[in-house]
């Protein structure tokens, strides 16, 4: 029993009590704090602590993930900063409320993206949380989906966001992910639905463009990527014409198109969400490196590489065992190719999903920098940990040292 | 053989190639998002194993500047729509118009009506999307991907009549046209063994060629 996860890492129950006093310290104050205070000019004037609880939650969801549906119903919104987008669109949200767009039952002025919306929403929500939905919950799911969707593009505007297919896939990981159906006070909506909007609004920004110049444009960001920290593999890729299509459904869904086990999607969200927007692109290249001995091995046959490519993420491949590696890869990656030199060169996608860390948030408490002191950070159950006592126990120690120190060491850069 | 499977959204494409290449069916279907493909091959009248390299588009207009660049390198398209769907018929003459803007001149083309086992919803009748077809000079079907109705039929047929094409043309000149093909045809013969996919097609078009 001493080599498996659940003994040597957080045991769920002790994680879910570190992450939920986290946010317990931080989700009043954010709650009191009038919402003048939490537009992104007034980032500086926010309490230290909340500030302080934002970075341990952030670390908390990159270095193991936020486990229950019931923490992330509550860091989701915080890490997503779902108050400050949705008291940006409260306005519209309104009024399209009154036309009555976005009740998913076709009352008032039909949106462009109705029809599109409604074939795809009829395409998932087979399974949720691994197992086969029955009839009447799936319809039940998919009404709420719809609605996630027809609100969203309502509440930010149908000319600034355009509808496209694997949009359908992040709605429908929100809806399992986030299952509260009453509106929150703070943001007048569901979760999921405030999420929506949080997303379209940054980490999906480049996607909802009226073409397709910017999915592109992000697309061969991956490929530079995998340039960058494997010249090799990127060579012949590009030699055997290989099109960056193959992650196109995976930052277009940010992974839910092509994984079914939904914790798996999960944990990725966890780490993006705690992340810089564009940190679904550092995923998506670590990915493909990782596969670079199977895919150099194929020889130079673009359609055998493309398919590989493409399958990847199939049948499991990515597992609640193998998720964590990968995400702290691609934090490396990150550090050693950061975003804001990535993005550099362009002005092709949009501000929100180019800038970090989201202004209002601050800047990381000067204490959280020193690898000292962030081992002290550290809950008890890892912090007890010594490496001796086993070579995974060793492996996520110097993992979420390494988490911890890549993440304050970037967030400093970009200050 | 490079060959797309065009048309709207939800007509059954994804679908038509999986019964076609795995002879799988889903009810609980997905969207596509960009593009994908499968491969198979199947053995023509005279023993010469065809080998197909099939991509399979999103329907979503919005992916169209990325689903035409296979348009170029296809030597045919399946056009699909759905009979039980009005719309998916009437929008066949805009995907029509998108090959020619953006695929080979000589690109063979097939009409796909599928899901024809709805039959109590049908609302294409087969006689107009026939006349249709033959305005268009292009072929035409009626496929069940569900009841796997006609699946085999059109994809051997229209890799049949490319194969004669492509084998007409070579003969005839060595020229332009088959200076074209010829890297396409080697190109896809190298990708057979490797996918998982092909591993139950394989033994059935071995059966066939002995």
């Amino acid at each position: 029993m001493e080599g498996s996860p659940r003994k040597v890492g957080y045991t769920s129950s002790a994680r879910w009590k570190h992450v939920q006093e986290i946010i317990e310290e931080i989700e009043g104050p954010l709650r009191e704090l009038p919402k003048a205070l939490l537009t992104p000019d007034a980032a500086e004037r926010l309490p230290r602590r909340v500030t302080d609880g934002l970075w341990r939650l952030r670390h908390a969801a990159l270095s193991g993930g936020l486990t229950t549906s019931a923490i992330r119903l509550r860091a989701w919104p915080i890490l997503l900063s779902t108050y400050v987008h949705s008291s940006e669109v409260a306005a519209q949200t309104a009024a399209a409320a009154r036309r009555g767009v976005g009740a998913g039952i076709g009352i008032g002025a039909e949106l462009r993206d109705e029809q599109q919306v409604a074939k795809d929403v009829a395409r998932c929500l087979w399974e949720a949380n691994g197992r086969v939905l029955g009839d009447h919950e799936r319809e039940s799911k998919r009404a709420a989906l719809t609605d996630v969707l027809l609100t969203a593009i309502a509440a930010l505007g149908e000319d600034k966001v355009y509808y496209y297919q694997g949009l359908h896939d992040v709605g429908a990981g929100l809806v399992v992910g986030l299952p509260e159906t009453r509106k929150s006070t703070m943001t007048g909506m569901t979760p999921a639905c405030a999420a929506m909007v949080a997303l379209l609004s940054a980490r999906l920004a480049p996607y909802c463009t009226q073409g397709l110049e910017v999915t592109l444009a992000a697309m061969d960001k991956v490929m530079e990527l995998v340039g960058a920290a494997a010249p090799a593999l990127h060579a012949y890729l590009t030699n055997a014409g290989v099109p960056a299509v193959f992650c196109m459904p995976w930052l277009l869904s940010l992974f839910a198109h092509n994984i079914d086990d939904s914790e798996v999607v999960f944990r990725l969200w966890d780490a993006c969400f705690a992340t810089h927007p564009a940190f679904v692109l550092y995923l998506a290249a670590t990915l493909v490196i990782d596969a670079e001995d199977e895919l150099m091995a194929l020889g130079d046959d673009m359609a055998s590489l493309h398919h590989r490519l493409s399958h990847l993420l199939a049948d499991g491949r990515l597992s609640q065992a193998s998720v964590d590696g990968v995400i702290l890869r691609a934090l490396q990656l990150a550090h050693a190719f950061p975003p804001r030199e990535l993005l550099a060169d362009t002005d092709t996608f949009p501000h929100a999903f180019t800038a970090w860390p989201e202004r209002w948030a601050g800047s990381p408490p000067a204490h959280l920098t020193e690898l000292g002191a962030l081992q002290a950070e550290m809950p008890p159950p890892l912090r007890a940990m010594r490496p001796a006592s086993g070579t995974r126990a060793a492996m996520v120690v110097v993992g979420l040292t390494t988490i911890a120190a890549i993440v304050a060491s970037w967030f400093l850069q970009s200050e | 053989y490079t060959v797309v499977l065009i048309g709207d959204s939800a007509v059954g494409k994804s679908n038509l190639l999986s019964r076609f290449t795995r002879d799988e069916f889903s009810l609980e279907s997905k969207s596509t998002i960009g593009v994908e493909f499968a491969t198979r091959s199947i053995s023509t009248d005279d023993g010469k194993v065809l080998k197909a390299q099939i991509w399979d588009t999103a329907g979503q207009e919005r992916y169209r500047a990325i689903t035409s660049a296979y348009y170029r390198g296809a030597v045919g398209a399946l056009l699909v729509y759905d009979i039980s769907k009005y719309e998916t018929f009437s929008n066949v003459e805009r995907w029509l118009k998108e090959l020619r803007d953006h695929a080979e001149n000589h690109i063979e083309v097939m009409l796909v009506g599928n899901k024809s086992d709805l039959r109590h919803l049908r609302v294409v009748m087969t006689e107009d999307a026939e006349a249709f077809a033959q305005e268009n000079g292009i072929s035409f079907i009626e496929t069940s991907a569900l009841d796997a109705s006609n699946v085999e039929e059109a994809f051997s047929s229209i890799l049949t009549k490319i194969y004669e094409k492509v084998s007409r043309k070579s003969m005839n000149s060595d020229a332009a046209g088959s200076g074209k093909t010829k890297p396409m045809a080697n190109n896809a013969s190298k990708v057979i063994v490797v996918d998982n996919e092909n591993d139950d097609a394989a033994p059935a078009k071995k059966k066939k060629c002995c």
